[in-house]
């Protein structure tokens, strides 16, 4: 599964798509998966 | 306002909680109390799969989410994210300080968002006031005495009130706040004799002292047991001792400390354990601890100081919570001291008392002194704070005599607030002077709307009433530089001003004028706290308090 498939389940959320650009959305869902891959790391270290 | 039908659809309520141990056991604690208040409310808990655990044993959480902690690929956490972007809630709360917590309170659907979130320019964003203070307590700088679990069950019964309705308060929560999962069955503790009372002593970090203090326990209350948890602690044979450490699981902690009386601490993290198994606990903190790291509920004991503690004191302490059934905690502590020849090992230490507040006394956990020290102006800055707090998010402050009856005026506490309000009438000014630029600059914005252009000379008014309004900030945190009790309220000046609500010149005005309303509340609340103290600070100011900041201050 890769961004541009979480980008659809977005669309259950229109509050949070209505604000954002999909530019925005594909940016921020990617902030998320490095920020997570981040923290565990961090975690383990 | 959003109003959440939930007549037919159930309420369900997303608890974001990202952070260390500490952090998820005290917002465990807080979505006890929401679950209590709201009865038909479904939680689901959010965590890291480390601290998941926690949240598993709690028979008020419904649901579990947790973060894989073998997420190594994009692909891996992919899946995770899909995975929570089919829940829907109506309410959803972040407490963590995560980037991820706070990007996920965005991703996942909800009606109504509480917490930390990722702005639309990427940076962290407050959705509410609560959040706003709790956070900036991770900052350091705001020093008061509202528990952290008290700031989060507020947080979110205050929104729930709002868009749901009143609570239900009907239902009980199970008195067995923990769970075990799975069986435990520790031989030696199965076998341990009954019929006495015992204590759990986690002595990392304190071995020595823990041991002798073990030892009076043990030969000074012939119903006394100490059971020793934690990761090491001593081997010593003794009748009515026995040795856990470094053996324990967590369920074998819950198992354990269920059967105990008390616990003896440094570990925040085993003292909100504790709490949540309802034993009662001594925790042993530094000078300065954040009451956040405090155990939570009635009756838990805190020693707070810097100096060595002798074993014979902490024995002390014990005995007096011990047997406190029987003086129901009327019994002068420093008696009990006197009883035991050790009030010249209690130089230098604090010790506290926790009980949880009625609700017109302020509500929450609260620790009051023991020992009835004269209030150190640290402390009074504290409850002063608390009270400024509590206005702002709550809209209320408890009867000030309840606040009054922590204090313990002395020449000291006398002098320092004495001093601290020699910069009052300054603040006050620089308060007035910003709540009039404010207003001026609300006055151009209904001009320049009328007129629907803007001329350079109009321009040039805007840019210098925000200098004005910067440079008086400047001033205010300057001033607090020198007066300690106005640091907390400058640093929620600067974090209200960051977050400004509102987007035109008109709006952003009015929220400005507000921000420093609220800082002139402030003043007052500090200023009647500090009247309204029996003897020697009254008749240190000679003049009564006035009604309102904004005719406390006077332009020359």
């Amino acid at each position: 599964m890769d961004v541009r498939l979480l980008q659809g389940k977005l669309v259950k959320n229109p509050e949070f798509t209505a604000s954002r650009a999909p530019e925005e959305v594909e940016a921020l869902l990617q902030d998320l998966l490095t920020a997570l891959l981040d923290e565990a790391s961090d975690e383990e270290g | 306002m959003q109003a959440i039908s939930v007549q037919d659809s159930p309420l369900r309520i997303l608890l974001i909680q990202t952070g260390p141990a500490m952090d998820v056991l005290s917002s465990l604690l807080a979505s006890r109390a929401i679950a209590h208040h709201y009865p038909q409310a479904q939680l689901t808990f959010l965590t890291r799969e480390s601290t998941a655990s926690f949240a598993e044993r709690s028979e008020w959480i419904d649901t579990v989410i947790s973060i894989p902690r073998e997420s190594k690929s994009i692909s891996d956490i992919s899946k995770f994210v899909s995975n929570v972007l089919e829940s829907r809630f109506e309410v959803s709360v972040n407490w963590s300080s995560t980037r991820s917590s706070a990007i996920l309170l965005d991703l996942i659907p909800a009606v109504v968002r509480l917490g930390r979130r990722i702005g639309l320019n990427g940076e962290f964003e407050d959705c509410d006031a609560w959040s706003m203070v709790m956070h900036s307590l991770e900052w350091g700088g705001i020093h008061q005495d509202i528990h952290i679990a008290d700031m989060q069950t507020t947080q979110v019964l205050t929104a729930l009130q709002i868009h749901v309705g009143e609570s239900q308060e009907k239902s009980v929560v199970s008195r067995q706040l923990f769970r075990a999962l799975t069986p435990a069955l520790i031989p030696v503790w199965a076998q341990r004799p009954h019929g006495i009372r015992w204590v759990a002593i986690d002595g990392d970090d304190w071995e020595r002292l823990a041991l002798e203090s073990a030892q009076q326990i043990v030969r000074r209350h012939g119903d006394a047991g100490v059971v020793w948890v934690g990761k090491k602690g001593p081997s010593v044979a003794m009748d009515r001792m026995i040795s856990l450490t470094g053996k324990l699981e967590l369920d074998q902690y819950i198992q354990v400390l269920s059967h105990c009386q008390w616990l003896i601490t440094k570990d925040p993290v085993l003292a909100s354990l504790a709490s949540l198994l309802q034993v009662k606990v001594i925790m042993i903190a530094d000078t300065g601890a954040a009451l956040s790291a405090a155990p939570y509920g009635n009756g838990h004991l805190r020693i707070v100081t810097s100096h060595n503690l002798s074993p014979d004191f902490i024995h002390a302490v014990y005995s007096y919570g011990a047997t406190e059934w029987m003086h129901n905690g009327k019994k002068d502590f420093l008696k009990h001291l006197e009883q035991l020849s050790v009030v010249a090992d209690a130089k230098g230490v604090e010790v506290q008392r926790s009980r949880i507040r009625q609700p017109d006394e302020g509500g929450g956990v609260a620790y009051v002194d023991l020992l009835k020290h004269g209030t150190k102006k640290s402390e009074w800055d504290r409850i002063a704070t608390a009270r400024v707090l509590r206005s702002w998010l709550c809209g209320w402050v408890p009867e000030i005599d309840f606040d009054l009856a922590q204090i313990q005026v002395d020449s000291d506490l006398t002098v320092a607030i004495q001093k601290s309000f020699e910069s009052w009438p300054v603040a006050r000014r620089i308060t007035l002077e910003a709540i009039q630029s404010a207003i001026a600059l609300q006055g151009i914005a209904v001009e320049r709307r009328s007129l629907r252009m803007m001329g350079i000379e109009e321009d040039q008014k805007i840019r210098d009433i925000g200098a004005k309004i910067a440079e008086l900030e400047v001033l205010l945190t300057r001033l607090a530089q020198v007066e300690t009790s106005l640091g907390p309220i400058v640093q929620m000046q600067r974090l209200l001003m960051h977050n400004l609500p509102g987007s035109g010149l008109s709006e952003l005005a009015i929220s400005t004028q507000q921000v420093w309303e609220m800082v002139g509340q402030a003043l007052d609340l500090h200023e009647e706290l500090a009247h309204k103290m029996p003897t020697q600070v009254r008749t240190l100011k000679s003049r009564e308090p006035r009604k309102t900041h904004l005719r406390l201050v006077e332009r020359d």
